[in-house]
């Protein structure tokens, strides 16, 4: 039908509903997962390279967290009934889940961090004075034993908590792709691999954004950047992002092979429509040249020095931040631009550059999370304890 | 054991959160939800107690038997006064005449049902309006031109 | 030997003190979680939910388009606005028109959802065969709006209709999305999700639809499955009735008879 030149539209169909607010949410709640993952493989999985960055990617993965509600609150028609969802959450709805699970997220995420932390927050107690003694106090809970048996206790109970959230956090994430893979209604979201997609795709971009961090902190802080830890983080990310476009093709591999109804629009919507953003930005410049530029770090480690891995590691993890954004944009944005009718598409969508959910407003979310780590550092630093420092060994 | 007496208070907290939300959560959530199933029940009174904006033939037979008596029997009988007019609350409100009906004198109006489309159903009347009148090429449509010769309530033929 | 009892018994307060945690939080979703299942899956009891003289459990609305006599007047969308105050450019029922050429090529539209009828359209080929389709929400038995919605507004009615809850909702679009039919919207004013409620408020007073009302040839008519000898009922139960989109299951009570293959 569309080679004829039909486009018809059903009447409601000429608006969009999710707007870029709603392509930035799942991106923010996938660093928090893909964060969590990285400290989760040093503290579970005793990748001990990666402890360079275990306490940076726990306070990256709480940033982008305490940030994540913003972009949905500003898309609600009405945010001031939000609360509704932790009020009466349907558990039949996949977005019910999401009081549950950001709550309980939230508090594993603080309770990790402030174990992780407590030593240096006695410390700090210890030397402060007035507001800011009081306030580390508390946060202390009034218990001030820095004894090796009580870090040992803190070390075994940060295991259990970064191991518990590593379902968590894949459910945290997880339930945004089903969200979209659960609607049968439209034609391109329709589909079992959705949350799988979402969730490597997420830790694709969190390993993508410690490795930044990292780098970009060791540089300004002054300090040698570790190679071992780069060398690491190079190959999960190669790995994961391997895995998301392999995902990703395939959902699409699937529809066109199986030449259903719903490829009569979807062809049209990636080869046509958003051919620029899917095969332009997500696939070729986001996908390919990444995974090329990963492929020497991790087979020609022998032949790069330090400086060269660096560089072309941040690279690609430059590019695979924007190629997850392009997808949460094409999934969102692109889902949205046929209509249910299944024969025409809208007008593009052009987010707005000031208002509620426009550009301005998505960078300010986005930027958020950075000040709030930059914030934290000036207090407890994101750098590992160095062995040498009073304390000696610690949760990380 | 005295090791964990950071966790054991932080265990406290944790249980002292959950406790505040139950019990706010049970005075938030309003009394009529769940009386039928996952809804406020209250939300289907409210929603019956909109006020009805249109009243139905019978309802401008009150006043105006004359003009239903005289459209029962033509071939307009199947329609509603009001699908030409306008909604009974615009006319009249708690039983009193609140502003005139209105009256569209349109060819506009009639068009709407008149006019040819393939996809009108054959048993429709159509009229290409432009032969009916005999007007000539680029002659405009007179206003009204269709109530000089068929009265809208008993049109004939 | 002490010392190592104290270590055990530190890790099992350790571990305790976490599971505790751990129960806690099931304790509380389950609390949430069971609290609502079981209300949602109560018996019905017919004398609670009666208000104000009517009992919604002793109705069950159906609907039929007969697309054999539905002449593209659009008085119904008219009709709708008026009675719900629908605000322009959206819609909770609209009209579309389909001109098939006899080489199969389909050509559709709505012009402002037929809110003013249809004009003629300069078409260059040789239909075969053209119709009007009315539209509305189609009130599914197994409806998806209300399984997605997150917070309870969006729900089915004793009656069988589905609607929304404009206190409760958040406008998340979440049931937007979901509707199949495109039969759904987020009102510009109110900024809560809006859509065809059957004219609930005329129902429950005995009065019909305002779209059945004022359509001039009956081509939407509107029955109670459990009224005895209801027209509608009788139809369904006797002729070759369709729905739309079908293979999705959604159990749509909004039946039509005529149905094209090619509506979409």
């Amino acid at each position: 039908m569309h080679e004829q030149g039909l486009n018809f539209l059903f009447p409601n169909d000429f608006h969009i509903m999710w707007s870029l607010m709603i392509a930035l949410y799942p991106y923010i709640t996938g660093l928090v997962a893909g964060a969590f993952i990285v400290s989760s493989l040093y503290h579970v999985f005793g990748r001990s390279e990666l402890k360079p960055v275990a306490r940076l990617s726990m306070v990256a993965s709480l940033s982008f967290l305490l940030v994540a509600t913003m972009p949905l609150l500003a898309h609600l028609g009405h945010p001031e009934r939000a609360l509704n969802i932790m009020l009466t959450p349907h558990f039949t709805s996949a977005m019910s889940a999401f009081g549950m699970i950001y709550g309980l997220y939230l508090i594993l995420v603080l309770v990790e961090i402030w174990l992780i932390y407590r030593v240096e927050i006695i410390e700090l107690a210890a030397r402060s004075r007035g507001f800011k003694r009081w306030f580390f106090a508390s946060l202390a809970l009034g218990v001030y034993d820095t004894s090796p048996a009580a870090r040992e206790v803190d070390r075994k109970a940060v295991v259990v908590l970064a191991g518990l959230g590593i379902p968590a956090a894949c459910i945290l994430h997880g339930y945004v792709g089903f969200m979209f893979g659960s609607v049968k209604a439209n034609a391109f979201w329709s589909t079992p691999l959705m949350p799988i997609i979402f969730l490597f795709s997420a830790v694709t971009s969190g390993v993508a954004m410690i490795l930044i961090l990292y780098e970009i902190l060791c540089k300004t802080g002054g300090r040698r950047i570790d190679g071992a830890c780069v060398q690491s983080l190079a190959q999960w990310l190669w790995l994961f992002a391997t895995v998301t476009v392999t995902l990703e093709v395939l959902e699409i591999v699937s529809l066109s092979y199986e030449q259903n109804e719903e490829w009569l629009i979807v062809g049209p919507l990636i080869f046509d429509k958003i051919a620029f953003s899917f095969i332009g930005i997500q696939m070729i410049f986001g996908s390919l040249i990444p995974f090329v530029l990963l492929a020497i770090v991790v087979l020609m480690r022998r032949y790069l020095t330090d400086p060269m891995r660096h560089v072309i590691a941040f690279v690609a993890a430059c590019i695979l931040l924007i190629q997850v954004f392009s997808m949460r944009w094409n999934v969102v944005i692109g889902g949205q631009i046929f209509s249910k009718s299944g024969v025409g598409f809208r007008e593009s969508y052009v987010p707005e550059l000031f208002g509620r959910e426009g550009i301005a407003m998505a960078l300010l979310i986005f930027i958020l999370p950075f000040v709030i780590m930059g914030i934290f550092n000036r207090f407890l630093p994101l750098a590992p304890n160095r062995p040498e420092e009073p304390g000696g060994e610690d949760p990380a | 054991m005295e090791h964990t007496r950071h966790l054991w208070r932080m265990a406290v907290l944790l249980v002292l959160l959950f406790v505040l939300v139950i019990v706010g959560r049970h005075f938030a959530v309003p009394e009529s939800f769940g009386a039928h199933g996952f809804y406020r029940y209250d939300a289907v009174g409210e929603i019956m107690a909109i006020p009805a904006v249109h009243g139905g033939p019978e309802s401008c037979r009150d006043c105006h038997d004359d003009m239903a008596g005289a459209k029962a029997a033509g071939r307009h009988q199947g329609l509603s006064c009001e699908s030409c007019h306008a909604p009974l609350a615009t006319h009249v409100s708690d039983g009193d005449v609140a502003a005139p009906m209105a009256i569209d004198r349109s060819v506009t109006l009639c068009a709407r049902c008149h006019v040819p489309l393939p996809a009108r159903p054959a048993f429709v009347p159509v009229v290409n309006l432009r032969e009916h009148l005999e007007l000539e090429e680029g002659q405009p449509i007179p206003e009204g031109i269709c109530l000089e010769c068929h009265d809208p309530h008993d049109p004939q033929p | 030997m002490t010392s190592k009892k104290n270590e055990h018994s530190c890790s099992r307060r350790e571990f305790l003190s976490l599971a505790a945690k751990g129960a806690g939080a099931v304790a509380v979703v389950l609390f949430s979680g069971d609290l609502a299942l079981v209300s949602a899956s109560s018996a019905v009891k017919g004398a609670d939910l009666a208000i104000g003289g009517y009992d919604p459990t002793r109705h069950r609305y159906i609907y039929l388009v007969d697309i054999d006599k539905c002449i593209g007047c659009g008085a119904c969308v008219r009709a709708c606005s008026h009675e719900n105050q629908v605000p322009k450019h959206f819609f909770r029922t609209w009209v579309e028109r389909y001109e098939i050429s006899r080489s199969g090529e389909v050509a559709i539209d709505s012009p402002d959802g037929a809110l003013e009828g249809f004009e003629p359209r300069a078409t260059g080929e040789d239909i075969g065969k053209a119709f009007f389709v009315p539209k509305l929400c189609n009130h599914c038995s197994n409806t998806p709006c209300v399984q997605l919605c997150p917070v309870g507004a969006s729900f089915t009615s004793p009656d069988g209709v589905v609607l929304v809850d404009q206190e409760r909702c958040i406008g998340c679009s979440y049931c937007v999305q979901a509707c199949p039919y495109g039969s759904r919207f987020i009102h510009p004013e109110t900024h809560t999700a809006s859509k065809c409620t059957l004219c609930y408020h005329r129902l429950t007073r005995g009065m019909t639809t305002a779209c059945v009302q004022n359509c001039p040839t009956g081509a939407r008519k509107i029955g109670d499955a459990l009224a005895l000898g209801d027209e509608v009922a009788e139809i369904l139960a006797t002729r070759d009735v369709r729905v739309l989109k079908p293979e999705l299951h959604t159990q749509p009570n909004c039946n039509y008879l005529g149905l094209s293959k090619e509506v979409r």
